[in-house]
C-alpha cells in the first residue's frame, strides 16, 4: 500500500485546475486593458511621476530546483535559480519564477503564470538588462476556487546577490469621498502581493484638485485610521482594491494573545480582519489598537512570528481562512468599545482524507492531509524559520511526520509534509 | 581585511559580531550582507545596522545597487534614516533623486505607530527639506506633527524626540521650537538642543542664532562649558553671514582650546579671496592655543590645546600659497608639535599629554609621518591602551608596531576592540579620515550637526 501525501497547491489543482489555468491565461491577455470594478480602474503601466517606479520586495531565490516542478522549456544558460512567489491571497497557488543564468550577466527569466509548475518556452519574460515586465493574473482561492485578476509585474536581478525583487506595476485609480468632497485617488501595490489593501500599500489623494500627484502631500501609506488635517478617518476597503472609502470612526479593535507559552515572544504579527460587508483592516502588533467602523469583523488571515528564549531565529507562521466565516467566528463591535480578539487560541490538528475515509482495497493510494487550524477557523498555510523572506515561504520547514501503520504495529508507508 | 576576517572568525558575542560586520560593510558590502545572510544577527535591527552601512559605502559608486539594499532594511523609522543617508551621500546636481528618495522617506515615517519615533523621523526628514529649500514641503511636514510634539512629555526619549523635532521647527518657526524645548528636564538635553538649533540659525538668521546660543545654561560643577562647545560650529557658519557677530562670540569663549579653535574654523569658512585674513585668524588661533598651553588651566575644557592646533593643519595647508615648500604648513606643523607636552606620570597631567600625542600623531600622518612615528614614540603603549586614538595612531603609522601591539594583548575582547579601531582607520583616506581623528579626537567636524539620528 503506498500513501501519499497531498500538498495545498495538489489540493487545489484537483479542484480547481482547469479553472485556474484557463483563468489565468484569459487574464493574462486581458491585462493592459482597464477592467473597472465599482469604479476602480487598474493601470497597469505609467510613466508619471510618482507611478514610474514600483515597490520592489526582496523573494528568495535558491539554487536547488523544487519538488514537483517539470522544466520541458530547453534552456540556454548553464545554471537555473528558482523562487517561489504568492501573488494573491495568502491560500493562493505560488507562482514558480526560474533564471537561467548566461554567460556573464545575462539571463533569461521565466515565470510560470499559468501556476502550473511546468516551466515553458511560452514562459520566457522577454527583455535584457537587470529588469523584466509580464502579465501576472493575481489569484484569490476561495472555497477552492480560483478567480484571476489582471495585474502586471516588474521583476528585477538584483546586482547585489543575483537574487530578484518583484513588484506589481501601475495603479488602481477611483475616487473617494473626503469630507464632503469627491477626490480622485490612485493605490499602488506596496508590498507585491498584487493586492491594494495591505498596510504596505500605498494611497495617494489629489487633495487639491489639480490634477497633478504631490508625492510629499498627497502620498499616504494605507494606514486603517488616517488623519487629514485634524480629521479621523478609517480606512475602508476590500483586499482586491474594487472598494475604498474613509468613514466616521467609533469603535476599536485589538489583538490578544492569551495563550502565548512563557518564555516566548512575539517577533511579528499582522492580521487582517473583515468586515461583514467584505472591508478589510490590518492590525499589526499586540499594542496596536485599531479604530473601526461598527459591525461584524472576522480574521480572515494571520501572519505570526514568535521567537522562544534560547532560540536564534523566530518561527513564521501563516494562516488564511479556507472558507466563509461561521457564524462564531464573527466579532462584533460596539460604538466607543472595545473587542479584544485572539487570532490563535486553542489550535486544531487534524488529518483529513481526500479520497474518503472508508475502505480501502490493497494497491489504491490512501491521501492524507495533515491540518492546523485556529480556533477562529483560520488553516495554516505555511511554517518556517528563520528572517528571510516570509511570504515566500521556501524550504524545508517544520513539517509533519507521518507512518501509516499495519494493525500489528508496522510502518507500512510513511512521509513528511510540510505547508505550502 | 585581515584585522576585520579575525574579528569574525573570534568574535565571541552579538555585539562583536555587529562590529565586525559594519566593519567589513564599509570595505566589502557584498560580503558583509553575504555573511549576514548566511548567519543573521539576532535582533533585526543589528542587520539593518550593517545594511545601513553597506548603504553608504555603496551610495557613492552605485546608487541603484545601495537602493536595492534599502528595500530590505525594516520599513518605518529605520528606512527613513538610510533614505536620508543616501540623499546626503547623492551630489548636488541629483536634486530630484535627492526629492524623490525623500518622498519615500516621508512616507516610511508617515507608518509609524509610535508617536515619538515618529517625530524624530519627522525631523530627519524635514531637515533635508529645508536644507534642499524645500520650505514649503518641510514647514508642512513640522506643522503636521507640531500637535504631537507638544503632547509628548519633556524628559527621557520623549523630551529627547521633542527637542530634536524642534531643532528643525526652529528653521520655520523659533517661537514655537523655543517653546517646546523651554521645559526640557535633563539641563545637558536642554543645552543639547539649545545648541543644535543655533547651529541651524547660525547661518541664516544669525542674531537669533546668538540669542539661542546665549540660553544654554551654565556649567555645573565638574561640567565642561556647554556654551563654549556649540559656540565653535556657530562660528563657522555664522563667519559667511556675520562676520563681526562671530568674531565676537568667538573672543566670548572662556575655554581658551575652543577659542582657538572657533579662530581656526572661521579662517577655514572664508571665501578663497579673504586668503590673506584666513591666515591672519589662523595664526592668531594658534598664538591663543599657545597661551593656553602656558596657561595651565587643564581641564577647563575636553581637550589639550596640542589637540585643536593638529585639527587646525587641514585648513592651514589649503592657504599656502607656496604648494611646494609650504611654508605656512611647516611653521604650523611645528608650532603643534611644540604643544605636545612631555610624557610624566603626574596623574592630572597624563591623560592630556598621552591624548595631545596620539592625535597629533594621527594629524601629521597625512602632513609629515616620521614626525608622526616620533611623536607617537614618546607615547607609553601600556598606558595608552584605553586611548580611543592610541591604536588608530598606530595603525596608521606603523604596521609593524600594530602587529606587536595587537600580539602583546592576551584576550580576544580587547584583541578585537583594537582590531576595529585600527581596520576602521585603515580603510579610510582624505576626508573620511580627516572626519574619524576628530571623531576619536572628542572633536566637532566641520559642518557636521547633531549626529544621532
Amino acid at each position: 500500500m503506498i500513501m501519499r501525501i497531498q500538498e495545498r497547491w495538489i489540493v487545489c489543482i484537483v479542484s480547481a485546475l482547469v479553472l485556474s489555468v484557463s483563468l489565468a491565461e484569459s487574464a493574462a491577455a486581458d491585462e493592459g486593458k482597464s477592467k473597472t470594478s465599482a469604479g476602480w480602474k487598474y493601470v497597469s503601466e505609467s510613466s508619471e511621476p510618482g507611478f514610474d517606479r514600483p515597490v520592489p520586495q526582496t523573494l528568495a531565490c535558491i539554487d536547488e530546483r523544487p519538488e514537483n516542478l517539470a522544466e520541458p522549456v530547453t534552456y540556454r544558460g548553464t545554471k537555473r535559480r528558482y523562487a517561489q512567489l504568492r501573488f494573491g491571497s495568502p491560500n493562493s497557488n505560488r507562482v514558480m519564477i526560474v533564471i537561467d543564468e548566461r554567460e556573464g550577466k545575462a539571463f533569461d527569466l521565466y515565470v510560470d503564470r499559468n501556476r502550473n509548475r511546468s516551466i515553458e518556452a511560452k514562459e520566457l519574460v522577454e527583455g535584457d538588462g537587470p529588469w523584466r515586465s509580464t502579465a501576472l493574473a493575481v489569484e484569490i482561492l476561495k472555497d477552492d476556487v480560483a478567480e484571476h485578476i489582471p495585474r502586471r509585474i516588474a521583476i528585477r536581478r538584483n546586482a547585489i546577490d543575483g537574487g530578484l525583487s518583484i513588484a506589481t506595476t501601475g495603479y488602481l485609480q477611483g475616487h473617494v469621498e473626503l469630507g464632503g468632497r469627491t477626490i480622485v485617488a490612485r493605490r499602488v501595490d506596496g508590498d507585491g502581493n498584487g493586492f491594494f489593501a495591505d498596510h504596505r500599500d500605498r494611497l495617494w489623494l489629489d487633495l487639491d484638485g489639480d490634477g497633478k500627484w504631490d508625492p510629499f502631500s498627497e502620498q499616504f501609506p494605507l494606514l486603517p485610521v488616517m488623519k487629514f488635517q485634524d480629521d479621523r478617518y478609517a480606512l475602508r476597503s476590500d483586499a482586491i482594491g474594487s472598494r475604498l472609502s474613509l468613514e466616521e470612526i467609533t469603535g476599536t479593535v485589538r489583538l490578544a494573545l492569551p495563550t502565548l507559552g512563557p518564555g516566548t515572544r512575539v517577533a511579528d504579527l499582522e492580521v487582517t480582519l473583515m468586515g461583514d460587508d467584505g472591508s478589510a483592516y490590518a492590525l499589526r502588533g499586540l499594542e496596536e489598537r485599531v479604530q473601526v467602523p461598527i459591525g461584524k469583523y472576522a480574521i480572515t488571515g494571520l501572519s505570526l512570528s514568535l521567537q522562544r528564549t534560547g532560540d536564534s531565529l523566530p518561527w513564521n507562521f501563516v494562516f488564511s481562512r479556507l472558507d466563509h466565516p461561521a457564524d462564531e467566528h464573527w466579532h462584533v463591535v460596539l460604538r466607543d468599545a472595545e473587542l479584544a480578539v485572539d487570532p490563535i487560541g486553542a489550535v486544531r490538528f487534524t488529518l483529513e482524507f481526500p479520497n474518503g475515509e472508508e475502505k480501502f482495497p490493497a494497491g489504491k493510494a490512501i491521501s492524507v492531509v495533515p491540518r492546523l487550524y485556529t480556533h477562529e477557523g483560520l488553516l495554516i498555510n505555511s511554517c518556517s524559520i528563520g528572517n528571510s523572506d516570509a511570504r515566500a515561504n521556501y524550504g524545508s520547514g517544520p513539517g509533519a511526520d507521518m507512518r501509516l501503520l499495519s494493525a500489528q504495529g508496522a510502518t507500512l508507508a510513511s512521509h513528511h509534509s510540510g505547508f505550502a | 581585511m585581515k584585522y576585520v576576517r579575525e574579528m569574525l572568525e573570534t568574535a565571541k558575542d552579538e555585539p562583536g559580531r555587529l562590529r565586525a560586520l559594519e566593519c567589513l560593510a564599509g570595505i566589502d558590502p557584498a560580503g558583509a550582507l553575504a555573511q549576514l545572510d548566511e548567519r543573521p544577527l539576532k535582533q533585526p535591527m543589528m542587520g539593518d545596522m550593517v545594511r545601513r552601512k553597506a548603504v553608504q559605502t555603496l551610495a557613492p559608486r552605485d546608487i541603484d545597487a545601495a537602493l536595492e539594499i534599502v528595500e530590505t532594511i525594516s520599513a518605518g523609522l529605520f528606512r527613513s534614516m538610510v533614505l536620508g543617508d543616501v540623499c546626503d551621500l547623492l551630489p548636488a546636481s541629483e536634486r530630484q533623486r535627492k526629492l524623490d528618495l525623500l518622498a519615500e522617506a516621508v512616507l516610511q515615517v508617515r507608518s509609524i505607530k509610535e508617536p515619538e519615533m515618529r517625530l524624530g523621523g519627522t525631523g530627519f526628514v524635514a531637515e533635508r527639506l529645508l536644507d534642499l529649500g524645500e520650505r514649503e514641503r518641510g514647514e508642512k511636514l513640522l506643522r503636521d506633527e507640531l500637535e504631537t510634539a507638544r503632547k509628548l512629555g519633556t524628559a527621557e526619549f520623549a523630551g529627547y524626540t521633542r527637542g530634536a523635532f524642534a531643532e528643525e521647527l526652529g528653521q520655520v518657526d523659533l517661537p514655537a521650537a523655543l517653546e517646546l524645548i523651554k521645559g526640557l528636564k535633563d539641563a545637558s538635553e536642554f543645552n543639547r538642543h539649545h545648541g543644535n538649533l543655533a547651529h541651524e540659525l547660525a547661518g541664516k538668521q544669525p542674531e537669533e542664532a546668538e540669542r539661542v546660543l546665549n540660553l544654554i545654561k551654565p556649567e555645573g560643577q565638574n561640567a565642561f562649558n556647554q556654551r563654549d562647545h556649540f559656540a565653535v560650529r556657530i562660528c563657522y557658519r555664522m563667519a559667511t553671514v556675520d562676520m563681526p557677530r562671530a568674531e565676537r562670540i568667538a573672543l566670548s569663549i572662556e575655554d581658551l582650546c575652543q577659542r582657538g579653535y572657533a579662530q581656526g574654523v572661521i579662517a577655514a569658512a572664508l571665501p578663497a579671496k579673504d586668503q590673506q585674513h584666513a591666515r591672519e585668524l589662523l595664526r592668531q588661533a594658534y598664538d591663543v592655543l599657545e597661551e593656553a598651553d602656558r596657561s595651565q588651566k587643564l581641564g577647563k575644557g575636553p581637550h589639550p590645546p596640542a589637540t585643536i592646533a593638529g585639527a587646525l593643519l587641514s585648513f592651514v595647508e589649503k592657504l599656502d600659497t607656496d604648494a611646494e615648500r609650504r611654508p605656512f604648513l611647516q611653521e604650523c606643523v611645528w608650532r603643534t608639535v611644540a604643544l605636545v607636552p612631555p610624557a610624566t606620570n603626574d596623574r592630572n597631567k597624563s591623560y592630556y599629554a598621552r591624548e595631545a600625542a596620539t592625535t597629533v600623531a594621527l594629524w601629521l600622518a597625512d602632513f609629515d609621518a616620521p614626525l608622526g612615528r616620533e611623536v607617537l614614540s614618546r607615547v607609553d603603549p601600556e598606558a595608552a591602551q584605553s586611548s580611543r586614538s592610541y591604536v588608530p595612531a598606530v595603525a596608521v603609522l606603523s604596521d609593524e608596531r600594530l602587529e606587536k601591539l595587537l600580539d602583546g594583548l592576551t584576550d580576544d575582547n580587547s584583541r578585537n576592540t583594537a582590531r576595529l579601531r585600527a581596520a576602521t582607520f585603515l580603510t579610510l583616506m582624505g576626508d573620511g579620515l580627516r572626519r574619524q581623528i576628530h571623531h576619536v579626537a572628542g572633536l566637532w567636524p566641520i559642518d557636521v550637526e547633531d549626529i544621532v539620528w
